[in-house]
């Protein structure tokens, strides 16, 4: 990062971190401003974890409202972001047990933009994942989408989520193999089902 | 072609680039249903003085001000201890070991008019009676604590008391029209996980349960010591939250099972619904003077909206969100053909007598910004033909207010249904109670 992105950075946040204290004391105009400040950023993170569009709307609504509610009690505003992380999880976990009450989960891939989809990526691909995400426990969701999306270090994930840096570390190795083992997998019965052809 | 898969190649890549090519999206739409949602939030208290009301540190060494407190506190306490005759400067000898005796039993204290049965250990007794929806027992040496918290129903208040140690606080869990119950479970948990840690710095222990046959949660962690646990659930739409606190070394699962398995909810028998067969997030309201009858949302509550001359009824129910007229108002004009009709700036006398002519007199709102369009269709309105008016803003909700506009006429007289789409969507009533309101819409002739 560039001194002027590091300053640039840090100017966000005390922004942020005003509008937090504002908040706290009441003031609905800051939070208003605050929410559109970190909207985009909730949402996207609850599509990711939870891997559809209308879930991860009303996640990042509930989640909007309930730090309204209890931000108050948030004693540090300079954790606010991780605390706000923390809050979304809350409501991602909800909107998942809301998903399964009515109707059991089903498989709805995203669609991908063909001309930026990475090529990389095989259709089957796509599907193991999709398909091995979803068997994951939201914690581990959770660590996934901040190292992998967001891009953070691992001890960055930790800081974020205020836990401790071996379980941040132990939900990213088992996440993910538990992902590879699925495709893994997958390229067995495909391999064995070249052979057999 | 699944024999392409390219494992285990470098798998953080291609998580990487998977994450990365869901959609992009924007939250504004959510932000501002959050903030409308907002509106009627009210704040939990702060359990400490917030950083702004607290004072700098003080230059006196903290060390020092530490032993300084001890100090005074355990003077105050020896003071104490020697005046009300707490503390024996000859300590007698302590309790032999547990006897079979003290083998704490389970009692079962059964709240038939509160409506749930409880079961405490044997030698615990309810400290309190309750004015605050909290029952409190204590018990077992060095003691332990329970307090049973029946909230006000969610489609109400949604007050329940979330306590902690020995203190409760009064916390609110919002209405949600449609009623949604596990949404406000999930609140709930939001609730109880603040209130174990402030800072969510700890995931407290999160697990489902059952309480008195209902699905239910419980969140434990071990704090200073002791055992901090809440079962909670929702019971016709009430909060109920146990919470059980138990010196570490005294807890046991025997106890806990006991508790747990042992609470019982006591419903009244049955009693005839006034409005039998409806859903009870309705309640029908039936109106002499206009001659009709017809759902409504429960949450909303009626205003007492005076009835201008010239005008055979009016009734308003809910207030908008974010604006100062109602969710829902239905007028009903006389005989001939006299209506008041109000919009956002204020209500106009008018005489119709045609469909096309009340048309032309319901101003829907708003108007006045760009690509929206007026739309009218054909319906009907307690088996009379009628039509809508609405706004068609390119699948974007103007507002507030966007009414939503059903209008007919019914032996001469004219009849308007003016729904506010704002409230609705924020309020995420959308199209199915929409309908509710309308098909529930009867003349009483």
């Amino acid at each position: 990062m560039s001194g002027a992105d590091r300053e640039g950075r840090n100017e966000a946040l005390d922004v942020e971190r005003s509008l937090v204290v504002r908040a706290q004391q009441g003031d609905r105009e800051a939070f208003s401003e605050l929410a559109f400040l970190m909207g985009d950023r909730l949402l996207t993170i609850a599509q990711r974890i939870l891997r559809d569009v209308d879930l991860a709307e009303d996640a990042a609504q509930q989640a909007i409202v309930s730090i309204w509610r209890e931000l108050p009690k948030l004693r540090e505003p300079e954790r606010f972001e991780g605390w706000s992380y923390r809050i979304l999880q809350n409501a991602c976990r909800t909107e998942i047990r809301r998903e399964r009450r009515s109707m059991p989960m089903e498989l709805h891939r995203l669609p991908v933009d063909a001309a930026s989809g990475d090529p990389a990526l095989s259709l089957a691909d796509r599907d193991e994942l999709e398909r091995a995400f979803r068997q994951l426990p939201l914690e581990h969701r959770t660590v996934l989408v901040l190292q992998h999306y967001l891009g953070l270090t691992l001890e960055q994930v930790a800081e974020r989520l205020e836990i401790p840096i071996g379980t941040a570390r132990s939900r990213s190795h088992y996440a993910k193999r538990s992902m590879r083992a699925a495709l893994e997998a997958d390229a067995r019965t495909g391999n064995a089902g070249a052979r057999s052809a | 072609m699944s024999g392409t898969t390219n494992v285990p190649r470098d798998f953080d890549r291609l998580l990487d680039a998977w994450l990365d090519e869901g959609p992009n999206l924007y939250a504004d739409r959510v932000v501002g249903s959050a903030l409308a949602q907002v509106e009627s939030v009210k704040q939990a208290q702060p359990l400490w003085p917030p950083r702004w009301m607290r004072r700098e540190p003080s230059a006196v060494p903290r060390a020092f001000a530490l032993v300084l407190a001890v100090t005074v506190l355990l003077v105050a306490a020896i003071g104490v201890g020697i005046v009300g005759g707490f503390i024996r400067l000859n300590p007698q000898p302590q309790p032999g070991p547990t006897t079979d005796q003290d083998v704490r039993l389970p009692q079962e204290l059964v709240f038939d008019a509160d409506g749930f049965s409880v079961v405490i250990p044997n030698g615990w007794q309810q400290v309190s009676t309750t004015d605050d929806g909290v029952w409190r027992f204590e018990g077992g040496d060095p003691p332990g604590q329970l307090t049973v918290s029946f909230g006000d129903s969610i489609i109400a208040s949604g007050v329940v008391a979330i306590c902690h140690l020995g203190s409760c606080e009064q916390e609110e869990i919002e209405s949600q029209v449609p009623y949604d119950e596990t949404r406000s479970l999930g609140q709930l948990q939001v609730v109880i996980n603040v209130r174990l840690d402030p800072e969510l710095n700890t995931q407290p222990g999160l697990a489902d349960a059952t309480l008195g046959g209902l699905a239910a949660e419980q969140q434990a962690e071990v704090a200073g010591g002791r055992r901090h646990l809440y079962v909670y659930a929702i019971h016709e739409s009430r909060p109920i939250v146990l919470y059980w606190s138990v010196p570490e070394a005294s807890f046991t699962e025997t106890e806990l099972l006991a508790l747990v398995d042992g609470f019982t909810f006591i419903d009244p028998p049955p009693a005839s619904s006034p409005i039998p067969g409806i859903d009870e997030e309705y309640v029908e309201i039936t109106d002499a003077a206009g001659g009709y009858r017809m759902l409504v949302p429960y949450a909303w509550e009626e205003s007492g909206a005076q009835e201008p001359e010239g005008t055979a009824s009016v009734r308003s129910f809910g207030s908008a969100v974010d604006y100062g007229h109602a969710a829902l108002t239905i007028t009903v004009g006389e005989l001939d053909g006299s209506i008041w009709l109000c919009g956002a700036g204020g209500c106009d006398l008018h005489v119709v007598n045609t469909l096309a002519e009340l048309e032309e007199a319901i101003v829907s709102e708003p108007t006045d910004l760009p690509g929206v369009q007026v739309i009218h269709v054909d319906t009907t309105l307690g088996g009379e033909p009628a039509r809508i008016e609405r706004l068609d803003t390119g699948g974007f909700i103007w507002g507030p207010p966007a009414f939503y506009n059903i209008y007919t006429f019914h032996d001469g007289r004219p009849v308007v249904i003016q729904l506010d789409n704002w409230t609705l969507t924020n309020e995420l009533l959308g199209v199915g109670a929409r309908n509710m309101i309308l098909r529930s819409f009867t003349f009483l002739d």
